[in-house]
C-alpha cells in the first residue's frame, strides 16, 4: 500500500479543571481492585483530553481534504487511553459524526507498538482485495491516573494523526510500504541494532541503523510526515525503528518513497 | 476458515445481588423489575486478582493445548471497560511471557464493546483468508465489573465477571465459521451515557435490528434460520431473548438462557462461554448449526454462524 497524506494535530493547550466524580471513582475503583491508591493529582495533569475531541478535530480537516471519501477501512490506535470520556468509544462517535460506513476497529495496549502492528493488518487486510483506501488514526493525550508510587513512562505529547493509505499509486509524491514487523529481543539488554540488521538482510536490504527509545505513538506520524513533506528528489529506502519502553518490543517500517 | 479449536473458561462463585457491595446494586426501586423481570437473581463475582483472573483460562487451555506448538500469531485480549489496567501494565505482554508464547502482535480490542469478541473472530477470519500457511490466534475476554458503571446497567442487567481463553486457527475440523456480521446502530455512541429519551428510541428499534442482524447472518451462510438448532446470546436479561424469539418465530428453547439468573451479562464472554457449557451438557452435537449473538454499547450488533 501507498502513504498518500500524512496529518498531525496538536491541541493548544487548554485550562485544567477537576475531573468529573464519575471519572474521578472510575479510577479510584480501578486502583482499588489492584490493591493500590489513586492519587487524584494525577488526573489534574496533563492536556485532559477526550480521544472524541482530538479525532474529532483531525477528521474535520481529514472530511476538508477528502480524505474520508470512500474509505473502506479505519484502524485507530492509541497507547494512553483517553481522559473521562462521554462515548462509550470514540469509534462509533467518529462513524456517527462523520457518516463512515467503512469497518474499522481498534488496536490498543500494545505501547506506541500499536502503529506497527496496525500497518501490519493494514498490510494484510489489503491482500483481500477489500481494501482501497485506508486511514490509521493515532491518538494520545497526557493525563494519566496513576498511584503515588507511579514510576513509569508516561506519553509525552497531546494529539492525533493520521496516515491516508490508498492501495494505488497516487499521482504525487508518496511513501510505498515495504513491509513492517514488531521484532522482540530475546532478552532485556540484547544487541538490539543487530537485531534489526539481522532483519534487514532478510529483506535485502542493507542500512545503516540508528535510533531511538520513543515515548509516543505520535513519533511514528511525524516521521512519516517529515519524509513525506521535506524528501527527496529521488527514490529511497527508508527504515523506521521504534522501541517501546515498556514490552521492549522493536517496531520496523521499511518504506520506499517515491517521487513524482 | 477460521474455526474454533479450543475454549477454556473461569466462572467464579455466583454472589446474589443483594449481597453485592450497595453501589453496585439496582436501585431499590428496580430490584424487583431486575429479580422477576429480568430474570437476574446472581451474578458471576471475581475472587482472584486480575491478571490470575485472566490468566487461568489461559493455563487450563495448557492442559489440552501446547500453546508453544500451535504457531500463534495474535494474541488479543477483547474486553469493554476503557480501563482495565492502571497504565503501563499490560494484560496480553503479562500473558504471552507467562505462558512463553512467541507472538508478536498482542494487544487489546475494545472499540466494539462487549462485541469486541466477534469483532476479534472476524478480523482473523480476514487474515486467515489471505494465507495458506496454517494459523492460530489466541483471544482472551473478559474483565472485571469493578466499578457501579460496569456491574449496574441501567435498563438492561448487571455485570458478571468471567474470563475465557479461545484459541481459533485456519485448519481446525469443528466450529467453522460460515458467516459473520457486525452492523453499527447510529445514534447510540453514547452509550451508558445516553439520556433516558435516545435509550427509549434504542428500546424501539433494538429488537428489529438485531433480528436483521441474525437473519442476513443467517444468509450469508447460505442457511436458513430453521436449520440453526441454538442460539448462543449475551446474558443481558431474559424478556430480550423472548421478544427476538417471538419476532423471529424460533423456539426460545433453543436460545441458552439458563445462565443469565446465575451469571449475570459477563461483557465480552458470554458467547463463548454459553457455547463451551452448551457442548458440556451436549445441548450442541457434532454437524448442528449455532449463532453467537451479542450487543455492543455504541450500538454494535453482532451475530456470527458457526458449525459444530
Amino acid at each position: 500500500m501507498y502513504i498518500s497524506h500524512v496529518l498531525i494535530h496538536h491541541p493548544y493547550t487548554q485550562s485544567i479543571t477537576p475531573p468529573r466524580a464519575r471519572f474521578l471513582n472510575f479510577c479510584k475503583d480501578l486502583f482499588k481492585l489492584y490493591g493500590n491508591e489513586l492519587n487524584p493529582l494525577s488526573l489534574s495533569q496533563g492536556g485532559q483530553y477526550t480521544f472524541a475531541e482530538l479525532g474529532g478535530t483531525i477528521f474535520e480537516k481529514c472530511q476538508s481534504l477528502g480524505y474520508l471519501n470512500d474509505l473502506d477501512l479505519l484502524i485507530s490506535t492509541n497507547w494512553s487511553p483517553e481522559f473521562d470520556p462521554d462515548y462509550a468509544h470514540w469509534g462509533p462517535y467518529l462513524a456517527n459524526r462523520f457518516n463512515l460506513n467503512c469497518d474499522m476497529f481498534d488496536i490498543a495496549e500494545q505501547g506506541i507498538m500499536s502503529s506497527y502492528t496496525a500497518l501490519h493488518w493494514l498490510q494484510q487486510l489489503s491482500l483481500t482485495n477489500k481494501v482501497n483506501k485506508a486511514i490509521l488514526l493515532g491518538l494520545e493525550q497526557t493525563t494519566i491516573a496513576q498511584a503515588q508510587s507511579d514510576q513509569t513512562v508516561l506519553p509525552s505529547v497531546n494529539g492525533a494523526g493520521v496516515l491516508v493509505l490508498e492501495q494505488t499509486q497516487p499521482a504525487h509524491h508518496c511513501l510505498r510500504v515495504l513491509t513492517t514487523a514488531i521484532l522482540t529481543p530475546a532478552k532485556r539488554g540484547a544487541n538490539q541494532t543487530e537485531l534489526i540488521s539481522d532483519w534487514l538482510k532478510t529483506q535485502g536490504v542493507t542500512a545503516q541503523v540508528s535510533w531511538q527509545r520513543q515515548a509516543s505513538l505520535l513519533s511514528i506520524f511525524k516521521k512519516l510526515a517529515a519524509l513525506m513533506y521535506a524528501l527527496p528528489t529521488k527514490d529511497n529506502k527508508f527504515l523506521l525503528a521504534e522501541r517501546d519502553v515498556t514490552s521492549q518490543q522493536i517496531g520496523l517500517l521499511l518504506l520506499e518513497s517515491l517521487a513524482v | 476458515m477460521l474455526t474454533i479449536d479450543h475454549i477454556a473458561y473461569y466462572l467464579p462463585p455466583a454472589k446474589p445481588i443483594n449481597q453485592l457491595p450497595l453501589t453496585h446494586q439496582p436501585p431499590d426501586t428496580l430490584k424487583l423489575i431486575y429479580k422477576k423481570i429480568f430474570g437476574l437473581q446472581t451474578v458471576l463475582f471475581h475472587d482472584m486478582p486480575v491478571l490470575e483472573f485472566i490468566s487461568t483460562p489461559v493455563q487450563l487451555l495448557t492442559k489440552k493445548v501446547n500453546l508453544q506448538a500451535e504457531n500463534i500469531q495474535y494474541l488479543i485480549h477483547t474486553h469493554t471497560s476503557y480501563l482495565m489496567t492502571p497504565f503501563n501494565l499490560n494484560i496480553t505482554q503479562y500473558i504471552k511471557e507467562k505462558f512463553n508464547l512467541g507472538v508478536a502482535y498482542h494487544f487489546g480490542m475494545t472499540m466494539h464493546k462487549c462485541a469486541a469478541g466477534l469483532k476479534a473472530i472476524e478480523l482473523l477470519a480476514k487474515r486467515f483468508s489471505t494465507t495458506t500457511e496454517k494459523i492460530s490466534a489466541l483471544i482472551l475476554t473478559g474483565e472485571i465489573a469493578f466499578s457501579p458503571a460496569l456491574r449496574y446497567i441501567p435498563r438492561t442487567g448487571m455485570g458478571g465477571d468471567a474470563s475465557t481463553a479461545i484459541l481459533v486457527s485456519n485448519a481446525g475440523n469443528r466450529h467453522q465459521l460460515l458467516g459473520i456480521t457486525i452492523n453499527l446502530l447510529s445514534d447510540y455512541c453514547k452509550g451508558i451515557y445516553m439520556t433516558d429519551a435516545t435509550a427509549k428510541t434504542l428500546d424501539t428499534q433494538f429488537i428489529a435490528a438485531m433480528t436483521e442482524v441474525i437473519l442476513t447472518t443467517v444468509a450469508k451462510a447460505k442457511l436458513q434460520l430453521s436449520d440453526i438448532n441454538l442460539i448462543l446470546p449475551h446474558n443481558v436479561n431474559l424478556p430480550t431473548w423472548q421478544k427476538i424469539a417471538s419476532r423471529l418465530h424460533f423456539d426460545v428453547n433453543n436460545i441458552v438462557t439458563n445462565h443469565i439468573s446465575h451469571f449475570g451479562h459477563c461483557f465480552t464472554s458470554d458467547g463463548f462461554i454459553n457455547l463451551a457449557l452448551a457442548q458440556k451438557s451436549q445441548r450442541l452435537q457434532q454437524g448442528d448449526y449455532y449463532l453467537i449473538v451479542t450487543a455492543g454499547m455504541g450500538m454494535y450488533l453482532a451475530a456470527a454462524v458457526f458449525r459444530a
